[in-house]
């Protein structure tokens, strides 16, 4: 106090005094409180990331597929394909959506990479749907119909339908793999007899979500007609590429009977954000081909809560047990610590008894020393455990399920939980001091 | 009664505000003590700290209580100062009966009418000594400071009010527990061997001290060994066994 002046003793300065005056007791007692929100607040916050996710991924927006079944013994052709690809195109026309055949994805292109038997050989082979029902052709980037060409042409709608492959050859893929190649010549596209079989990359490397066994599926080596070579200095890939129409390439690497590809199932995906009228898509897929529908969101909502339900469960289960025994070992703890500090003080409470404090007085005096230690431990081990949380999300944040989310409800449950626990844990030692007799004033020193 | 008349009011009722030197009661008498027996019990067996004690101190009178160890004393000084109330009889202090009184009563009593002088001080060590001498008024909407202030210069301790007790000599202890006993300016004092750890000095100081509340109305009961207390005490309550062998003047 010093110079200051005095100043009235209240209540709160006295329970403060008695903190201060068993600084290592009040210090081992704040951090146990700590060290139990820390960790109620680590655990919790991974339960909220977890719940944060879920809740995300239920409220995703999601594509709708129609799947079409076939109907009849025979599959679905590659015509069948071109046909509803058509119908697909003109119905969904910039509306993202895609058709699908068994996972091949034929939006609007298909890229394949492949390696050649020639060491040090390399090219791209692309596979381009030409747009049945306009003289353009869907292409790849930097590549499109009026793209400057040495010779030849380009590819067209028609080639589509061609009963032979046709290809367009980039200036370096010419000049590495089929030196000297013209326009009307013809060509072999992959593996012969003499060199090991086509490998294709791993399916991470395509920009389809899921490759076929595009080992297994390839068949070859094919042959096709040079209808066109690409200018030189058409940059990066592209010189390397070669350009193949879609349908013919599927039915040369894929399954093929009678020159035509079938396909047992196909999706139809519409895109995510588009208010597209499914229900008139069906009628129109129905009127082309003959099919089944059936339509679902390609995401099995319930599997998905299972799934993650179960993960959910046991994270809480954890934190209810970290949070009940972190509870049980705070209250444990801080009711010893004030046992301990009300058995040293028995003297002194009962001069405050005798001097007139009422039970009730000497009670909430011992409580609110109590839960003055829990609110420092409690801010201390907020602190600590937003820290930890941060540093787990930092540091550990791709090995979990979810990142950790420090959500306002996690502060709260830990100040409740806190502050219940050490107003528990404060009942008992409140209750002796209240019970203690002011006439034991006179016989302690 | 004094100006000085305790505080929570008497209750009336026959005995009136005090008792003849008989037990019955007279307008003077600040204590009034009635056939009063105390008995605690220690497992099967029943102790009986006081029997059938009656006796009456009169107001603003310096009263001392003698005898041996174990004789009831503290056990008179307890019922006396409302910390304790008797198994038969009645205890008045100031015309209030303080037997029927539940515990927030007498805590109740105790604050407003009752100051304790303690033989070891009792002292809270973790505040200086104008908040021990605030000590009782701790749970007031307005402590009173500058009365705290005051007590502290009439016990001479005024210069020493930041003074933590382990800093101070034992009789300026004893001054500054004299202080807290009066803050709430109570018509009542209670010392239970106030000289008991002070030297003959010092502890006559302290006696001086005592002595000079009976002068502001206040009556200041002395339990204690001290013959020199007893000299200076208007009347003297003598214990033995825990029946009242004595009262004189």
């Amino acid at each position: 106090m010093g110079s200051t002046g005095p100043e009235p003793l209240t209540a709160w300065r006295y329970v403060s005094r008695g903190i201060a005056r068993r600084p290592l007791r009040s210090t081992l007692a704040a951090a146990g409180v700590a060290v139990a929100v820390a960790f109620f607040v680590v655990f919790a916050s991974m339960s909220a990331g977890l719940h944060r996710e879920v809740e995300d991924e239920l409220g995703r927006p999601r594509p709708t597929h129609v799947t079409l079944e076939h109907q009849s013994p025979t599959p679905y052709s590659s015509s069948d394909l071109a046909l509803l690809g058509a119908v697909v195109a003109t119905y969904l026309e910039g509306t993202g959506a895609g058709i699908y055949g068994e996972g091949w994805a034929l939006d609007p292109v298909v890229e394949l990479t492949l390696s050649v038997p020639r060491e040090g050989a390399r090219c791209v082979l692309w596979g381009i749907l030409p747009k049945p029902a306009g003289e353009t052709i869907a292409s790849p980037p930097g590549i499109s119909p009026t793209a400057p060409l040495s010779a030849g042409r380009w590819l067209t709608a028609d080639d589509e339908n061609a009963t032979g492959l046709v290809c367009v050859l980039g200036a370096s893929a010419r000049e590495s793999l089929f030196p000297g190649a013209e326009v009307n010549v013809t060509v072999s596209l992959g593996p012969d007899a003499s060199a090991d079989p086509w490998r294709f990359p791993s399916a991470g490397e395509y920009p389809l979500d899921a490759a076929p066994d595009w080992t297994s599926a390839v068949r070859g080596p094919f042959t096709a007609t040079v209808v066109g070579l690409l200018a030189p200095g058409m940059g990066g890939g592209l010189d390397d590429g070669v350009y193949v129409p879609v349908h013919p390439l599927l039915r040369a690497l894929g399954q093929q009977d009678g020159g035509v590809y079938y396909y047992p199932r196909l999706v139809v995906t519409v895109a995510d954000g588009t208010k597209t009228d499914v229900g008139a898509l069906e009628d129109e897929l129905g009127r082309a081909v003959p099919l089944t529908l059936a339509r679902d969101d390609g995401w099995d909502r319930d599997s998905f809560e299972r799934a993650y339900g179960q993960t959910q469960r046991a994270l809480d289960s954890w934190l209810w047990a970290v949070t009940s025994v972190m509870a049980l070992m705070l209250v444990a703890g801080v009711s010893d610590t004030m046992l301990v500090t009300v058995a040293e003080r028995r003297s002194e409470l009962a001069t405050l008894r005798a001097t007139g404090a009422r039970r009730r007085q000497v009670s909430r005096l011992v409580l609110a020393e109590v839960a003055l230690l829990g609110a420092i431990g409690l801010v201390a081990g907020l602190c600590v455990g937003a820290l930890a949380t941060w540093a787990l999300g930092a540091l550990a944040g791709g090995a979990l399920i979810a990142p950790p989310h420090l959500a306002w409800w996690v502060v709260a449950a830990a100040a409740l939980v806190a502050m219940g626990a050490v107003t528990v844990a404060g009942y008992y030692p409140a209750r002796r001091a209240a019970l203690e007799r002011p006439t034991e004033a006179l016989r302690y020193e | 009664m004094s100006e000085r008349a305790v505080r929570g009011g008497g209750d009336g009722g026959e005995d009136g505000a005090g008792a003849h030197g008989d037990g019955r009661p007279t307008a003077e008498n600040a204590i009034v003590l009635k056939q009063v027996t105390k008995t605690y019990r220690s497992g099967e067996r029943e102790v009986h700290a006081l029997r059938n004690v009656s006796l009456t101190v009169p107001e603003a009178a310096l009263a001392a209580v003698q005898g041996p160890s174990g004789s009831g004393k503290t056990t008179l000084l307890n019922l006396i100062g409302a910390m304790d109330t008797p198994t038969e009889g009645k205890v008045r202090v100031g015309g209030r009966d303080l037997s029927a009184l539940d515990d927030d009563a007498l805590s109740e009593f105790r604050r407003r009418n009752v100051g304790f002088v303690f033989q070891f001080f009792n002292l809270v060590p973790v505040l200086n000594a104008v908040e021990n001498v605030l000590l009782p008024t701790m749970f007031a909407p307005d402590p009173p400071l500058e009365r705290a202030m005051g007590l502290l210069e009439r016990v001479g301790l005024r210069d020493m009010w930041d003074r933590m007790p382990a800093r101070l000599s034992g009789g300026e202890r004893q001054r500054l527990a004299v202080a807290r006993a009066l803050i709430n300016d109570p018509a009542l004092v209670l010392a239970d061997e106030p000289t008991g750890n002070l030297d003959h000095e010092t502890g006559a100081s302290v006696l001086d001290l005592l002595e000079g509340l009976t002068r502001d109305g206040r009556t200041v009961v002395v339990v204690t060994h001290d013959p020199e207390v007893a000299k200076r005490a208007g009347t003297v309550l003598r214990l033995r066994d825990g029946v009242l062998v004595g009262q004189g003047q």
